[in-house]
Formats: C-alpha cells, structure tokens, sequence
C-alpha cells in the first residue's frame, strides 16, 4: 500500500493497486492520474452522492475462494438524453474489485441486484461485439452464444458517469458517457460489454447474493437492523 | 435515521427518501408531482395529476417477511384491460428490492439470479419448467414513493407469467430492459400482520376449477331436496278443522267468538289459521280479524292478527281488483296443550262515491279453520331455494369465466 499527498490540498492518499491510473482525493475531490512515482491532478470530479448501500471503500470479501477488497466506485446514469432533458432513467454503481493477485473486477448494483465480473477477452466475431464496434445499437432480447453458453441481452443503455469514488482505472469525470450492454444466461451467468469511446470490453461473471461475498467490514446503516447473517460475519 | 429529509420543489411538502442514491424517481405524496432523485436539488419532472390515494400500508412502514425487514417505499397503481390491482415496492439495503403485489390477497415479488431461458410457451430455470399462463400489457395509473426507475403514469409494459405450482414467475419488458419477478403467494394474514394492517376477509374468489363443479353440486343439492320433501311429508300437518263461524257486521263494532277446546299434541306446535268468507265475496269491504290463542291451564295467551279485503274499482287501465279475501296466518312454535281460539272482528266499508251498488247483505258470514304441525311452507321453500343456491352461484360464475385465457 502505497500512501503520497494530494497534489491538489496535500490530504493523503491511499493507494491499494500497484497499476491503477487514477485516484479521486476524498478531500478536494480532485482526479489524481498517477505516472510511475509522479502524481497529477488532471480534473475534479464529483463523489458519488449518500447512497443507502452496505457496500463502500475497503469492504472485503471472497468471490469463491479468491479474496477482493472493494478499492472504487463509479455511479452510472442511464436514459438521460438531451431529448429528455438529461433526465436520468436509471442509475447503478460499479464498484472496483481489487482481488489478492491484483487483479481487478466489477461489482455491479443495479435494482437491487448486484452483478461481479471480470475482464474477458473479446470475441471478434460476437456479433454484438461487431455491432458495438461498429457503433450500433443492440436490442434487448437478442441471443447469442459465448463459450457454449447461451446469454441473451436483457439491458442496452447509454450511460452517463455520475461521480466517482477512490481508485479507478479510467477517468470517468461527471458527463463521460459509456454504451453498456448486459447478458444474462439461464443459469446465472452474466457477461457485459462496455463501449468507451472507441474501445468495447467485455466483462464475465455471475449474479450474485450479498451473502454468498462473505462480507466484512459492511457500512452500518443507522436507522437498520443488519441481518442475522451480518452480524455472525462481523462477529467471527 | 437514514432517511433524507428533503422538500417537494412543487408544493414545498417533506419528501422521503429511504434509499438513497439508489432512487432514481420519487413521487411527493402530497401533490403527487415526479421528482427527479438523481439529483440533489429533486428537480421537479412532472407536475402531479392523478388523484392522491392512500397506500393501505403506509410508505415508510417496516414489515419482516421471512426474516428480512423490508421497508414499503414505492407504491403503484397498475391495470391490464381494466382489472386493477396494486403494488408496493419494498427496500432492505443488504437485500435490495422486492415486491408486494396486492390483488385482494397478497403475494411477495423477488427478484431471481438467473435469466429463465423462454422456448415457445415455457420457461426454463435449470430444470425447473415453468408453463406459459398469459401475457398482458400492464399499465401504471398511479405511482407515490420512490423507485429505482424513472416511474411515468401511463407507462407500459408487457408482461408474460409462467406458473409453476402455487408459484409464478412474471417477466416484465419494458423499453430498454427485462425483469424477471418470482411471485409467491402469502398465506392470509402473513403480509397483514407484518406491517399492521387490518386483517383481509379471506374471500378469496373460489379456487379455479371449483366453478366447474356445479353439476355434482347440483346432484348433493337435488339428493338434500328429496330429503327434505319427505321429512315434511311425515311430519305433515293435521287437516284443517272448522273451529269458529261468525256473523261480522259491516258496521264498525266488534263481534267475537270463543272456541274449543282445541289440543295441540306436540311440544311446539306450528298453528295455521285461515279465514273464510263464505255466501258471497268481499265487495269493496274488509274485515279485522285478531285472534288469541289461550292456554287453558297457564292463561299464556298467543295473539295474531289478519285482514280479509276485497277491493275493486275501475280506473283508465280498465277494472280492477285487489286484496286477500281468505288471510291465513301462522304461528310457530306455541307450546303444546289444550287452548281456546278467540276470535275478534270488525267489518268495514270502503266509502267511496264510486261504490256502483248497494244491495249487499250487511253481515258477513265468516269460517275459521285452523290446522296445527307441518311445516311452514315458506321455510320448505326457502330451505329449498338455499339448497339450490351453491350450485346455481357456481353454474353462472362458471358461465362468466372466459373462454380459457389463451392470449398467447
């Protein structure tokens, strides 16, 4: 862990990856891009605002037998499009996985429902993959088959960044705007591909429980009862 | 408290926001407007217009079903082809969101991890088949609270339901995403006494099937029938006996005869007494008939009283005629032994100008019979008609059900 000053305010900053880009200050909210030893800020960006969540900064937890620690969050905004005023239609949160080997992963909350994946590499001959590079829509019901597995596209939205929080590995300034589209498999498997600018990735993974995380160190939320299944974990 | 206390833009009123940051949309309850809880300021989206209503369970009320606590913090009005019901959107921050559907009994909407895998008219989560029941569109026709999506009155989606067992699994497709939904009825009172509402009658519409049972309940309804006529028709009653026969004056004063003794054998007896004017019809002319049963022993006395009438007249629509020229009246349940039968009448005439003759007799001869047991017909009908009821309730709703929901 590698701890410097902002160069922004001089409030520490704590790094837990050994490669991330960026780091946004807790203090001044400043976007701090990392160069080998040397730190610049490169724009300011919103925290994510209060969110009623159990999940923050520092949560950890096993994704089967892999331990992750939760090092960042971007809030994503869908459906807000100058023909609807920028009016939002949906929101989720991202949370960045920085595992033990130091590798990274996504933590989706979304609805309610909360989605981890990882990098995959990208099929070239997806057809959604095509369709993304190509810059087009895909539609919500389509099927396609990835690695024997059958996934269908259950969501397809432009989405905007709403804030973020901690380490991340891209700037993701209030406005910066990715297509993301999620596929959803019979048996609980989820992939998702992300178009930024010119790039698509392609994420895999599984919906998940809360649970089966095994979480510690959860935020407590004033005004509720943690489960029984919290507090045993706490307690342990 | 976790709840952000935040002010509708619109009308200035208190607006809750349970779930922060993960609320996209909340409607104020007290002008209905649709406020955007993306960001800070709730910028005002839509200025209320549907009526206010009241969510039978409060928004901010906490209930645990199965263990979880959940809090009730959206609230939907939904319709397809006009059948309503309701929907109550609940929050736990460790769980996420669920659904409490309320369409006169109430059942617990989850969200499932995986995406069911839909061939023809099924669904599939691993091997578990589920069967295609129907599809619809729904609708929202009022929304308060808040939502994790942007909520609109007036919004659509199509919705395709798959049963299995009691269980049903609701796919919703709205314009930009799927949401499969697993609904699992809750036993009565479950849902009521967690969040403390008033317990529901459990009249729940007949369990679907049981409409098609008529037939065999008009079987057991026709079998209960025949028995009925012939439980009456062994405790039949006494034939009528002639007890009393009277002059009545058409004049106004009383006239009154005692008879007897008359003996009434039963522990309770059903006593019917019937009036009989005889030589000559009632002509525009009434009679008051009281009579009293008297135990001859106890002096406990069993008053009744009749009117035997005959009107007639001629009006625009032609001649006409009414009243009961032979009253019969009934007494149930008097105590067995040996009375007497007072008889009390008067006699009247209607005075009217149009009273075409005169020449009638200004006494009326009267009989009175009396016949005692049996059973009171009325009852023999109304049992009867209570017999018939069921079958005849489930013979129409049977008729009523659609042709089998085949919107496939």
């Amino acid at each position: 862990m590698l701890q410097a000053p902002c160069p922004q305010c001089g409030a520490p900053l704590t790094f837990r990856s050994v490669g991330l880009p960026i780091i946004v200050c807790d203090y001044c909210r400043s976007t701090v891009m990392r160069t080998g030893d040397r730190l610049a800020r490169t724009g300011s960006s919103s925290g994510v605002p209060e969110t009623v969540s159990p999940l923050m900064i520092g949560t950890e937890g096993q994704d089967g037998d892999a331990p992750f620690t939760l090092i960042g969050r971007i809030r994503w905004l869908w459906g807000a499009t100058p023909e609807n005023d920028n009016v939002a239609q949906g929101c989720w949160t991202e949370w960045l996985m920085l595992y033990g080997d130091s590798s990274f992963g996504w933590l989706a909350e979304a609805g309610g429902r909360l989605m981890l994946s990882r990098r995959t590499a990208i099929h070239r001959n997806n057809g959604i993959v095509q369709t993304l590079h190509a810059g087009g829509a895909v539609a919500v019901g389509e099927r396609c088959k990835i690695d024997g597995v059958v996934y269908r596209v259950n969501d397809a939205r432009w989405a905007v960044s709403a804030g973020c929080d901690g380490e991340i590995p891209f700037a993701a300034p209030p406005g910066e705007r990715i297509y993301s589209v999620d596929l959803a498999a019979g048996d609980g498997r989820f992939m998702s591909f992300q178009r930024h600018d010119d790039q698509v990735e392609a994420y895999a993974g599984q919906m998940v429980r809360l649970q089966q995380l095994k979480p510690r160190g959860l935020r407590e939320l004033p005004g509720w009862q943690a489960p029984a299944w919290v507090q045993a974990q706490t307690a342990a | 408290m976790s709840v952000t206390a935040l002010v509708c833009p619109k009308c200035g009123a208190p607006v809750r926001v349970t779930a922060a940051g993960r609320s996209i949309s909340v409607v104020c309850g007290n002008c209905a407007s649709t406020l955007d809880a993306a960001t800070p300021e709730l910028r005002l989206l839509a200025e209320g217009a549907a009526a206010l209503s009241v969510p039978e369970i409060p928004l901010g009320t906490r209930g645990t079903l199965a263990g979880v606590e959940w809090e009730a913090i959206g609230y939907l009005e939904r319709s397809a082809d006009g059948d309503g019901w309701r929907e109550y959107l609940l929050f736990n921050p460790w769980e996420g969101y669920a659904w409490l559907v309320d369409s006169g009994s109430f059942a617990f909407g989850a969200a499932i991890l995986a995406e069911p895998e839909t061939i023809e008219r099924t669904a599939r989560i691993g091997n578990q088949l589920w069967q295609g029941k129907r599809r619809y569109d729904a609708q929202v026709d009022l929304a308060l609270g808040e939502f994790y999506w942007r909520v609109a009155v007036g919004e659509t989606v199509a919705v395709a339901e798959y049963m299995l067992g009691s269980e049903t699994l609701s796919m919703e497709r709205g314009s930009e995403g799927v949401s499969w939904t697993l609904l699992t009825p809750q036993d009565p009172g479950v849902v009521e006494t967690a969040f403390g509402i008033a317990p529901r009658m459990p009249a729940d519409p007949p369990v679907p099937g049981l409409t098609s049972l008529w037939p065999q309940m008009l079987v057991v309804a026709t079998i209960a029938f025949l028995a009925l006529t012939l439980v009456d028709a062994v405790f039949q009653s006494s034939d009528p006996v002639e007890v009393a026969q009277l002059e009545v004056p058409i004049n106004g004063t009383v006239v009154s005869q005692s008879a007897g003794p008359i003996d009434l054998p039963r522990g309770r007896n059903y006593v019917v007494i019937r009036a009989v004017p005889v030589e000559g019809q009632l002509d525009n002319e009434w009679l008051d008939l009281d009579y009293t049963l008297v135990n001859r022993r106890s002096q406990a006395s069993y008053p009744v009283s009749a009117v035997a009438e005959r009107y007639r007249g001629v009006d625009a629509d032609g001649p006409w005629t009414e009243g009961v020229e032979r009253p019969q009246v009934s007494m149930a349940a008097v105590p067995g032994g040996r009375y007497d039968l007072i008889v009390e009448a008067t006699g009247q005439r209607w005075q009217s100008q149009y009273r075409p003759d005169t020449d009638q007799p200004d006494r009326k001869r009267l009989v009175v019979m009396l016949e005692t047991g049996g059973t009171d017909a009325s009852f023999y009908w109304l049992a009867a008609l209570l017999l018939f009821l069921w079958p005849i309730i489930l013979l129409i709703m049977n008729g009523d059900k659609p042709e089998q929901e085949d919107e496939w």
